[in-house]
């Protein structure tokens, strides 16, 4: 019974699908822009109206928008196994790179299931292996290359030509001094003025100026934030993806 | 010496690469002793944690993977620790796929340590999609939301999750991250239930949080591995982190001095053109 | 030096990242790709199994009440894949206009709850030359930011280009905390290679 139920309503919808597909294309643009007004105004109006009916139904509503953008997992894997499937059978330059990749996928798929619904030692080891002995490092040491670039731009691209720089430069040379126990070292010895040592100086730096600093910036963006969010909820916007709606697009 | 300089200005990166890699390497592998500051907001959140009643629990919220490891899981292990020492139970969450196993690792090694067991002090809601609308739900009922743990144990079966209904059964949200998912947090939890927040985070999202340390949405911030270690440090636990110290200051030495370098061997460049 | 697979394939993947700054290479390119297959992978594996069958398949399957009602997200959700179409891309709008329309309405919401405690603690008390400063930079740093009117006023001038100097200290600050970020990251993989694969440190 619960089979057939669960048959039906994906008929029902299989058929709800194919009846959006014979609306006529000028109707479309207003589908979209319903469907994502009615969205954000349920959102808007639980803010504005608080502890309401509304209130209740934010659990139920979230679960479900979950549930829907969870099922965009495969948009991405889809897209990754076109292109590399293709270089593969069309022996492009580097398709053992392509192969490469299909295949570490599969394993993981097939060893990540493996893993958390079976029970077999060689399959967890397996499984450690892809994801502590492969997939954390390669990721990991990927973002820590970025020191060594890091290391390039002082030492190449840090020029100090103008006031700007030159404030720019004090206080990163504070905040980086300030921020690890060489700094400490350094402004520990009885000549330096109580109450600057670097560490003190670099966290009133952070939390006075830089904080003010940011704050103001981000006034600026909270108001381009409410102008986007009106103008995405309203279908204000213009652009590739608002504009190619009614057409063929 | 001028001659020198100039021609340093077109050294190969490369070797700047490898005087950077000798520098660290030599500090990790002959250590000394630097006096380490304890900054007022690492000693905020520390201080938070003290305060949290033990009918609450804390939800350590995970929102970090491998690409900001070296910075996110030595705080997580701090705030855990912390957290066992006071046996106060808490929840594992996050919105990416590789934080609540990253974190699971870092619970089991401490569970083994203070001999605490899975589900009772500690479980792992694993995984959640869904960013602000996700936390609005977990807000209102957090078994509805959570349904499972990691290992698809339900809520309403995991011991320490007995009378957890919402976000007021809640005594302290510890967020560890290297993206902005802390905004989720202060504008739909801190600011709508009051639920203290702090923010461990990587040292350069850092800047960023300052204002709402400032107006108190934060009650402590973990900034990058230097926060990790000043809080080992307060907890008298020295880790990684501590033991990282001394190899990051002399790196942070070695910019200072490459950039000082590169500008008084451009200003003789600039100099020897004219 | 360890004996565990595990340790020994995260130094020979680690080494095989780094090769890159030597210069390209076919072994850093093999790697490269084997990550992206392998985090793909993950990231299908997890959604399905913390998301999708806890808060969906379980559910939908559980036979409680209008529980089969769930099998209709499934439908909503597989309108994502009609960006593969060409003729239909525009079903795929739909799903994403609801996303987007439910962020908007949260950003409204988000932008509220988040800047309201911030314009409150701006009225600081000018009672210590911290206070003094930070209403100053404040003050200072949005007048920079007012791109909708020619800044003709020498005060509004002024304030502006001390506004532009106060950010570049922030930038400074930022920076300094950039170099610690990215340096605590190659700490952190050289103590993995010292500590857990070669073990000369504790």
């Amino acid at each position: 019974m619960l089979a057939l139920k669960i048959i039906g309503g994906a008929i029902v919808g299989g058929a709800a699908i194919l009846g959006l597909i014979s609306l006529p294309p000028s109707w479309r643009k207003w589908i979209i822009a319903l469907v994502t007004f009615i969205a954000g105004l349920f959102y808007f109006l639980e803010f504005v109206l608080p502890e309401s009916f509304l209130t209740d139904w934010l659990q139920p509503v979230g679960n479900a928008l979950m549930v829907i953008s969870a099922f965009a997992l495969g948009l991405g894997m889809v897209n990754l196994i076109l292109i590399h499937a293709r270089n593969v059978s069309q022996r492009k330059p580097g398709w053992y790179n392509s192969l490469s990749l299909l295949v570490s996928m599969a394993a993981m798929i097939i060893f990540g299931f493996w893993n958390r619904y079976g029970h077999s030692h060689i399959v967890g080891k397996i499984y450690d292996v892809l994801f502590n002995g492969m997939l954390v490092p390669l990721q990991n040491t990927m973002f820590s290359i970025l020191a060594f670039y890091i290391v390039s731009a002082a030492y190449r691209a840090f020029r100090i030509k103008s006031l700007e720089a030159t404030l720019m430069m004090i206080a990163a040379v504070i905040v980086m001094l300030g921020q690890v126990p060489i700094g400490t070292w350094l402004s520990q010895w009885g000549w330096w003025p109580k109450g600057y040592k670097i560490p003190e100086v670099a966290n009133w730096l952070l939390t006075v100026v830089n904080s003010a600093a940011v704050r103001g910036v981000g006034f600026g963006i909270a108001v381009g934030a409410i102008a986007t969010s009106l103008r995405i909820w309203l279908s204000l916007e213009r652009g590739v993806y608002f504009e190619q709606i009614g057409g063929g697009g | 010496m001028r001659d020198l300089l100039l021609r340093l200005q077109n050294i190969d990166r490369r070797w700047l690469y490898v005087t950077l890699a000798i520098v660290v390497t030599l500090c990790l592998l002959f250590p000394f002793n630097l006096p380490l500051y304890i900054s007022p907001q690492v000693k905020s959140l520390y201080d938070a944690v003290e305060r949290v009643p033990k009918d609450k629990i804390v939800i350590v919220a995970s929102e970090w993977d491998a690409g900001t490891r070296g910075e996110n899981l030595p705080q997580t292990r701090a705030i855990m620790e912390h957290l066992m020492r006071r046996g106060i139970k808490f929840a594992i969450l996050s919105q990416y796929q590789q934080g609540p196993r990253l974190a699971e690792a870092i619970a089991e090694e401490l569970a083994r340590k203070y001999n605490k067991k899975y589900g009772i002090d500690w479980c792992n809601w694993g995984y959640k999609i869904g960013g602000g609308m996700m936390l609005q739900a977990l807000s209102r009922n957090i078994p509805k939301t959570i349904e499972k743990d990691i290992w698809g144990t339900p809520v309403e079966k995991i011991p320490m999750m007995a009378g957890v209904k919402d976000i007021r059964d809640v005594g302290l949200i510890v967020v560890m991250s290297g993206s902005a998912v802390i905004d989720g947090y202060i504008a739909f939890i801190r600011s709508v239930y009051g639920t203290p927040l702090g923010f461990g985070c990587t040292a350069v999202m850092a800047p960023e949080q300052y204002p709402f340390l400032d107006s108190g949405q934060l009650v402590g911030l973990l900034a990058g591995l230097m926060g990790a270690a000043q809080y080992e440090k307060l907890l008298s636990s020295p880790g990684r982190a501590m033991r990282a110290m001394n190899a990051q200051s002399m790196a942070h030495l070695l910019i200072i001095v490459l950039i000082i370098l590169g500008n008084i061997g451009y200003a003789m460049s600039r100099g020897s053109k004219r | 030096m360890s004996d565990d697979v595990t340790i020994w394939m995260a130094a020979i993947s680690t080494f095989a990242i780094y090769s890159l700054l030597y210069r390209e290479n076919r072994f850093f390119r093999l790697f490269e790709h084997i990550f992206v297959g392998l985090s793909v992978g993950f990231i299908f594996v997890t959604t399905w199994t913390d998301m999708l069958i806890p808060k969906w398949w379980e559910p939908m399957t559980s036979g409680k009440g209008w529980s089969w009602c769930w099998i209709f997200a499934a439908v909503i959700g597989t309108l994502w894949y009609f960006q593969y179409s060409r003729r239909h891309i525009w079903l795929s709008r739909v799903v994403m206009g609801l996303m987007m329309g439910a962020g908007a309405g949260m950003g409204l919401k988000a932008v509220f709850t988040t800047y309201m405690p911030q314009i409150q603690a701006s009225f600081k008390p000018l009672n210590s030359f911290s206070n003094v400063v930070f209403v100053i930079t404040l003050i200072c740093v949005m007048f920079y930011f007012f791109f909708s009117f020619e800044q003709r006023n020498p005060f509004i001038r002024g304030s502006s280009k001390l506004g532009r100097y106060f950010l570049m200290v922030s930038f400074g600050a930022i920076f300094g905390s950039t170099v610690m970020a990215r340096m605590s990251l190659f700490i952190e993989r050289l103590q993995f290679l010292l500590t857990d694969w070669i073990k000369i440190l504790d």
